[in-house]
């Protein structure tokens, strides 16, 4: 069996044991099947309550609920990667044929991988979300976010426990879609350093009516570094940690 | 099988050398022991020869490779055991194992074999998490033979077990070099040191102080005489005799014919003691 499969496979028997991480796993596809399935319902249940319109916020839930598919992988895959390191599993790794290049190829890896097609699914099969050229940008964004809240977990946390504190704050950069969304322009400035502002962003642009081209090149270009620049920092400083 | 040059290793971020030029060579079917105080570089040396540690200063060539270039098939090769055992606590025993057995190409190991020989056969479906800490050393040798290495490097091997268990593993790690295998043991149990290494290298400071067979250095280190623990006339005596000639001493054969002899032993001196002599630190 190739060794990246059975470091799949054993992860799966790990979910297996654990109800958090199971949950995790399943999470986005659960989020998917709620978004598509109580959409419709809750719009209609809305407007006869109270005439609320709920579809005029679709794009606001889209951009909310798609951040929420990283956090919930990279949170599951920091809690591995810091019960590996608790019990220096990590160091085990690097001397076997695994190495810790293929150890660490694997763990960013499977997050990238699941996140892109979690997200993938919830644009095509959500339901809520518009067909637009931007979401192949926010795509790739939003591959990148489930490694960089993984590594984050891994290097802020001393242990497990306050890494399950801790992925509280990573819910906390959903703000990111919210200011997206609502803030008027200059404002919008005080969320740029979240990453999860930049596929917000980049999709909103899409969706508005008349979006301005050099404004979505922008935070297509702009959103795509910054998630490269910040998981390489965040690597360096994990294996700064582990060494 | 290993041969270092001029080894030299200084941490990121600090000033001092912890390896200051170390020359040494190790030979297939060696049982070899780094012997020296915490924080003396021995767990340096291991992690060095075994690829976790990279921008040393020397040569370090095993199986005729510099381990800078060390690649996969390296580590189809070794079996590490480090001081402290790494597993999946929620895990069994068996589970542990089976799982790090499929990383080698090599799986001809049982499981269940390994822990019958070190006496775990009964703990192999309890989760590693509810093992003692000496259990879960017997478990780390068990780890660090799965793919029958040629070289096995074992950190404080003997740390946690109790006297039964520590002459267990002797045995096995006895009978692991009477299969051909080099091992590199880091520790400071002295005892453990002398019963199963071919050769020892004294280890302070980052520098090789001596290397030499257990027996010579308790030879050069001790006096040649006996001493005779006897009871005399006003109690419980004692008295040292030169080996050379002991036969015809007349004292002696005195005291063998007419004095109820207590003890009687050479004065080699102990590992300890040599340690002690050679480095002038104390092995804590």
């Amino acid at each position: 069996m190739n060794r990246y499969m059975v470091l799949l496979k054993h992860d799966l028997r790990n979910m297996a044991r654990d109800p958090l991480l199971l949950f995790m796993l399943i999470g986005p596809l659960l989020l998917i099947l709620a978004v598509r399935t109580g959409s419709a319902y809750g719009t209609d249940l809305l407007q006869s309550a109270g005439s609320f319109d709920l579809l005029r916020y679709t794009d606001l839930i889209t951009v909310f609920m798609m951040l929420l598919i990283p956090i919930l992988i990279g949170t599951m895959t920091g809690l591995f990667i810091l019960d590996e390191r608790d019990e220096q599993l990590i160091g085990l790794y690097a001397v076997t044929p695994i190495r810790k290049q293929g150890y660490f190829l694997y763990r960013l890896a499977l997050p990238t991988l699941l996140g892109l097609a979690m997200s993938t699914l919830f644009l095509l099969a959500g339901g809520v979300a518009q067909r637009q050229f931007e979401n192949m940008g926010v795509l790739g964004m939003l591959a990148l976010e489930a490694p960089i809240f993984a590594l984050f977990l891994a290097t802020a946390a001393a242990n497990k426990v306050e890494g399950l504190a801790l992925s509280k704050i990573v819910s906390l950069t959903l703000i990111g879609a919210i200011v997206a969304y609502f803030a008027p322009e200059p404002w919008q400035l005080l969320a740029v350093a979240l990453p999860t502002y930049w596929p917000s962003k980049l999709y909103l642009e899409g969706a508005s009516v008349g979006g301005d081209l050099a404004w979505t090149t922008a935070a297509l270009v702009t959103g795509f570094l910054y998630h490269l620049l910040i998981l390489y920092v965040l690597l360096r400083r994990f294996l700064q940690r582990i060494d | 099988m290993i041969q270092v040059k001029e080894l030299k290793y200084t941490y990121p971020r600090k000033k001092q050398q912890t390896l200051r030029g170390l020359d040494f060579e190790i030979g297939a079917g060696e049982v070899f022991g780094f012997l020296g105080p915490s924080g003396a570089g021995k767990s340096t040396i291991q992690n060095i020869l075994v690829g976790k540690l990279q921008n040393y200063e020397g040569a370090v060539h095993v199986f005729g490779q510099e381990m800078k270039k060390a690649g996969v098939d390296y580590y189809e090769r070794i079996g590490v055991s480090f001081e402290f055992p790494n597993f999946y606590g929620r895990f069994t025993a068996l589970e542990n194992l089976n799982h790090f057995r499929s990383l080698y190409r090599n799986r001809d190991a049982e499981p269940m074999a390994l822990l019958e020989s070190v006496g775990m056969s009964q703990a192999a479906h309890t989760k590693v998490e509810q093992f003692s800490k000496g259990m879960k050393m017997r478990l780390n040798y068990c780890r660090a033979v799965l793919n029958d290495p040629e070289i096995l490097f074992l950190d404080e091997p003997t740390s946690g077990l109790d006297p039964v268990n520590t002459a267990m593993l002797k045995r096995l790690i006895l009978q692991r070099k009477e299969a051909g295998t080099t091992v590199l043991i880091t520790t400071h149990n002295m005892q453990a040191a002398e019963e199963l290494c071919d050769r020892v290298a004294f280890i302070v400071d980052g520098e090789i102080k001596r290397i030499d067979t257990p027996h010579n250095l308790k030879l050069r280190g001790g006096e040649r005489k006996v001493r005779v623990e006897y009871e005399g006339d006003q109690g419980r005596s004692s008295e040292d005799f030169a080996l050379d000639g002991i036969g015809d001493d007349a004292r002696f054969l005195e005291l063998l014919r007419y004095r109820q002899i207590i003890t009687m032993h050479t004065l080699e001196a102990s590992m300890d003691q040599i340690f002690i002599d050679v480095t002038g630190r104390s092995l804590v």
